[in-house]
């Protein structure tokens, strides 16, 4: 083989590699079945497990029982109505601010909007009633009856006895994501 | 040279190459799914009231580092909101929520934006804890989501940061990454 010819199929190996890695990465982001179409500034974020604990009011492991619609609010200019569900849950195992057996409701974005499906995904997503949650929420700082989801940190489902983080890629998340649901309430009882 | 010998050698060149790709997957990675409007030219539905019409014209339009003279996109202002090529933008005292801002992509076709909406929460942005360059982060942001950018831990000079809200305007890396989308 000549020093040419060599040199000619390295360059075109180098420019293949290059090309199906930078395509590989690429074609991840072409996919829009399943992907977020909602995406929040949160008002918290959390460093660790103890901010996130301390951040909370409440930390709990629950069953979500029902779901009910809620409130609608409108843009100032009035030409935009957000709608909003609340959803019931049972708590299993009250690990900060609320007692086994007691009801924590939750308020959030509805999956449904005027009438339509809307996929307000960025919290985690529509719960599932039935479901079991790893939950740190907040109460409404304007007297309102019910809690919100601190942020997308702050919820796990329990998925064949492990926990799953709504973003497994977050620090915080991570701690808690993959861990059995008895090993996430230690770490929360931990860092009480 | 061998045969034996060059296969070695293009061996650890499709190695070293794959490995040298990947970070720009991971350029990638800062592309919010595969969102996009159909073309550079959006309709631009600037719904919002008080001072927010100004914060919202800001950053989408009159500031030097908006999203429409510093991109490629070019926003064309509409008297009202629509559902086909249109970004709109609001503000409303929504409640504790959690959230101080709200990126939707309300209807898509594909991966075609039709519908997008930004929204502010007055019911946090207004108690006094938030100055006017937050406010200008958070609404630099959600519109940014619209564009097809995902947030941006990385990297403290931009307003896709969502763990701060003290750079209300795209930096660099944002630039380059809508202009190669559009």
């Amino acid at each position: 083989m000549t020093r040419k010819t060599f040199l000619t199929y390295t360059l075109i190996v180098a420019l293949g590699g290059l090309s199906v890695s930078a395509v590989a990465g690429w074609r991840r982001h072409q996919q829009p079945v399943g992907q977020a179409r909602t995406a929040a500034s949160w008002k918290h974020h959390f460093k660790d497990a103890k901010e996130l604990v301390k951040g909370s009011d409440a930390v709990v492991i629950a069953r979500a029982d029902s779901v009910a619609p809620g409130r609608v609010a409108h843009s100032e200019g009035g030409d935009d109505s957000l709608a909003f569900e609340v959803v019931n849950f049972t708590v299993v195992d009250g690990l900060k601010g609320a007692k086994d057996g007691s009801t924590v409701s939750i308020e959030r974005v509805s999956g449904t909007q005027a009438g339509a499906v809307a996929y307000f995904n960025f919290d985690g997503g529509n719960f599932e009633v039935g479901g079991t949650y790893l939950l740190f929420l907040k109460q409404q700082e304007d007297g309102g009856p019910y809690y919100y989801q601190i942020n997308d940190q702050g919820r796990f489902h329990e998925e064949g006895g492990q926990l799953r983080a709504v973003d497994p890629g977050d620090p915080v998340a991570a701690l808690f994501h993959g861990r059995p649901v008895a090993e996430g309430a230690d770490l929360v009882r931990k860092n009480k | 040279m061998t045969l034996r010998k060059a296969m070695l050698i293009w061996t650890l060149v499709v190695i070293a190459t794959v490995t040298l790709g990947l970070p720009m997957g991971a350029w990638a990675a800062h592309r919010w799914g595969c969102w996009k409007y159909a073309d550079a030219t959006i309709n631009w539905y600037n719904g919002g009231t008080g001072d927010y019409y100004n914060i919202y014209n800001e950053e989408a339009k009159t500031d030097s580092n908006a999203w429409s003279p510093y991109t490629d996109i070019f926003l064309n202002p509409v008297s009202a909101s629509g559902t086909t090529d249109h970004a709109n933008a609001y503000n409303g005292f929504y409640g504790s929520t959690g959230w101080l801002g709200l990126a939707e992509i309300r209807s898509a076709s594909g991966c075609t934006v039709l519908n997008g909406r930004a929204r502010l929460n007055q019911s946090y942005l207004d108690n006094g804890g938030y100055s006017r360059t937050n406010k200008k982060h958070v609404a630099c942001q959600e519109v940014g989501h619209l564009f097809g950018l995902e947030h941006n831990r990385g990297e403290t000079n931009t307003c896709m940061n969502d763990t701060i809200l003290t750079a209300p305007q795209p930096n660099a890396h944002d630039q380059s990454l809508i202009n190669s989308i559009y």
